[in-house]
């Protein structure tokens, strides 16, 4: 996961490498300490109230104009402070030069180099950090403001005096001149010195004329470029490009970049569950469906079982090759996919490429309300829905927070790759087609949800301006990427062998018993089981979607069960062919594929593709939205909100796709799916709430932070 | 060896693996299950 400010919501705990005494809390990435996002609010609570012995400030060596800001705020907290300019080995290859003592007598602190992609210089800085700690001396505060703001921070400064540790009492002086409300609720300010303070901020906005924020943020900008002119000299002359520029032209060109990663993304898919030669992914799922748990690993346990005694025929037999062995092994089957899939992602992740998506998007999503910023949970979501949904706490105003939480859990998430991969090889080939297009529509559903949902007055309103470096390109790190597949990959693994294989005994019991012939116990026919008396009594809600016939009931079961983890959709099919003897792991290796082509039309598996792609996530994700949603109503339209949108798109996608392919004629059905889509091409081009009573909320104040 | 001991093996087995599988989920629970954001209550941030 990208470091970047937007990515890390809470703050992390370690210790330094070899110095167990040694506590390192790393804070969410910000640029300021203001109190305008959640992660700000994390990073300034935990500095103002914690009081840690030192700060190690990270800066962008390659855009240190932008990062200084926060550094000089940092600074005015009163401790102890060491600046540590990352990136320095791409400063070197701009040809740029950073005169780190010249930067550190004007910032009055310690200044250091290193390059964290290159492993260099880290460790120095956390030592020099850890000096500075023990020596508890803060540095000299430079002088970022002029006289007539100096002037009135000083009657500050003697007015709360008393009321703050005198250590900070800078800190909280320039907050009070910003009129920070969570500093002036914290301080709990009587009227009276409310209105005193008032006083002197008033005159000097009135000698400057322009408001107080303005005036500390500008004054601090132009002090900071002071020292960047001073201690940075740039090789390369205004009008020319860096390798980085030249690549953007292109990447982020506004005609350009749309088709651009379109085409990335087909690659990246096609390579993973594609049907090429090139498709490594594939590959390795083929083989491990058709060999490892297709041949080895039912042949092994075979063997075993026989082998002491426990002959097939058997429940206890049954239950480990029907149940366990096919259900498990039909997940792990989809190791290999998602490994390719993880890696090539974590590898744009690594160049920067995708910092230049949420760019990208930032445009298109704030034509209907949102901005880029919205992007970062659905990316951080394609691996889990759940650290995507926690993403969200980034977003500034409430209303874009939680329709980002409404909206994130259409983006397809590892777990939900195995249903795709499922699909994609049962039923269309292997086209990579089918899995880019489940991308795609994900993306679709989310600025189709965005510009719907913004007509409301609940959501409508301007989204909060999107600031993010965009890092210089560079060649991934073997280290990330690797350490990001694994990550992703074994948490998939780790799934499989607790959730699934627990999972896998209760749907063997429940598919393999029910009331035959008037008593309880083994069915001969699946039809008759416990789970198919549960899923044919709720499945014709699901007719309208084309999931009828004798398998409606497994693909409405599979959809239950899918809300546990989105693999048990996987691990339903896998048990459910494999006892129906439709798919015999010992005959037939690579059986669950030709038993879900004969059991589905192209039509109606994409149909079911779709809901479960856009459907209420899993249990685990469904508790990330209800604690982010901090609210029963919130969470239950949201995760309604969900359910209706993947029920209407897949009816739509069937009644209406039917009557091209032949499969539908035109009934009831398919009057109301062309009626529900005329209703979403309303929404879309109708006119939104106009009126001013826009619910402007920030987020921080709707946590009650 | 008789089936009897054969089977009874083979279900100790598969009852070891349900608990450790229940185990791990529950120490899961326990720890915050997936990343809550709280790093106060979670295993891996507490490392």
């Amino acid at each position: 996961m990208g470091n970047w400010p937007g990515v890390t919501v809470e703050k992390k705990e370690g210790r330094l490498r070899g110095r167990k005494d040694v506590v390192i809390q790393d804070l969410p990435g910000i640029y300021s300490l203001s109190p305008y996002t959640l992660e700000e609010v994390v990073a300034r609570d935990y500095l103002v109230g914690e009081k840690p012995d030192a700060i190690l400030n990270i800066v962008d060596g390659t855009n240190i104009e932008r990062n200084l800001y926060l550094t000089t705020q940092l600074i005015e907290l009163g401790l102890p402070v060491v600046v540590a300019v990352n990136m320095m080995d791409l400063v070197r290859r701009n040809g740029d030069e950073i005169d780190l003592e010249k930067l550190g007598q004007a910032l009055g602190c310690q200044v250091v180099s290193m390059s964290a992609l290159k492993g260099e210089g880290g460790m120095a800085a956390a030592e020099k950090a850890v000096e500075a700690a023990v020596a508890g001396r803060a540095g000299e505060l430079p002088h970022v403001f002029t006289g007539s703001v100096e002037h009135a921070v000083a009657h500050i400064e003697e007015s709360v005096s008393g009321m703050v540790d005198a250590g900070y009492l800078r800190w909280y002086a320039i907050k009070l001149f910003e009129r920070d409300e969570k500093v002036m609720e914290s301080l709990r300010i009587s009227p009276e010195l409310a209105d005193h303070l008032e006083a002197h901020i008033a005159d000097c906005e009135a000698e400057l004329d322009d408001d107080a924020e303005s005036i500390v943020t500008n004054q601090r900008y132009a002090y900071i470029h002071g020292v960047v002119s001073r201690a940075v000299k740039k090789k390369a002359a205004a009008h020319s490009l860096t390798a980085s520029d030249r690549i953007d032209r292109i990447v982020t060109n506004r005609v350009l970049a749309l088709p651009i990663f379109a085409g990335i993304m087909f690659l990246i898919y096609a390579i993973a569950m594609g049907g090429w030669s090139v498709s490594i992914g594939t590959r390795g799922t083929d083989w491990a469906n058709d060999v490892l748990f297709g041949e080895w690993v039912p042949g092994l346990f075979h063997s075993i079982l026989t082998g002491v005694g426990v002959a097939e025929g058997t429940w206890l037999y049954g239950l480990i090759q029907d149940g366990i062995v096919a259900g498990v092994g039909a997940v792990l089957g989809f190791v290999p996919q998602i490994l390719v899939l993880c890696f090539l992602l974590a590898i744009l992740e690594d160049v920067g490429y995708m910092a230049r998506v949420a760019f990208i998007m930032d445009r298109i999503f704030r034509r209907f309300g949102l901005s880029g910023k919205s992007f970062i949970p659905m990316l951080v979501a394609t691996g889990c829905g759940v650290p995507g949904i926690m993403a969200s706490r980034t977003i500034e105003q409430d209303r874009d927070r939680r329709m980002t939480i409404m909206t994130t859990g259409f983006i397809p998430c590892g777990a939900k790759m195995p249903i795709i991969g499922l699909f994609a090889g049962a039923v269309f080939g292997n086209s990579p087609l089918v899995a880019v297009s489940a991308f795609m529509i994900g993306i679709a559903a989310v600025v189709i949800s965005g510009i719907m949902l913004k007509k409301f007055r609940i959501f409508a309103g301007e989204p909060a301006p999107f600031v993010m470096e965009l890092p210089a390109y560079h060649a991934p790190a073997p280290g990330n990427v690797l350490r990001a597949t694994w990550e992703r990959g074994w948490s998939f693994i780790r799934r499989a062998g607790t959730v699934i294989l627990l999972s896998s005994i209760i749907l063997w019991f429940l598919m393999g018993y029910g009331f035959e012939g008037g008593s309880f116990g083994a069915v001969e026919d699946m039809n008759n089981s416990l789970l198919a008396a549960v899923g044919s009594a709720v499945a014709w809600i699901f007719y309208p979607l084309g999931w009828v016939g004798e398998n409606a009931w497994k693909l409405t079961c599979a959809t239950i069960t899918g809300l546990i983890a989105k693999e048990e959709v996987v691990n339903f099919f896998g048990i459910a062919f494999n006892y129906a003897g439709e798919a015999d792991l010992m005959e037939d290796a690579s059986g669950l594929y030709p038993a879900i082509a004969a059991a589905f039309t192209g039509l109606n598996a994409y149909s079911f593709m779709i809901f479960n792609l856009l459907c209420a996530p899993c249990f685990a994700a469904m508790g990330a939205i209800k604690r982010e949603m901090n609210n029963a109503k919130w969470t239950v339209g949201a995760i309604g909100y969900m359910c209706g949108f993947a029920y209407v798109v897949s009816m739509i996608v069937y009644q209406i796709g039917g009557l091209f392919t032949g499969e539908t004629t035109f009934g009831v059905f398919t009057a109301v799916a062309l009626v529900l889509l005329a209703g979403i091409i309303y929404l879309l081009v109708r006119k939104g709430y106009q009126g001013e009573a826009v619910r402007n909320l920030r987020s921080v104040s709707a946590a009650g932070i | 060896m008789p089936a009897i001991f054969g089977q009874i093996l083979v279900g100790a087995v598969l009852l070891a693996v349900v608990a450790l599988a229940v185990r791990s989920l529950w120490k899961t629970h326990k720890s915050g299950g997936h990343c809550t954001g709280n790093c106060g209550s979670c295993k891996h941030c507490r490392k």
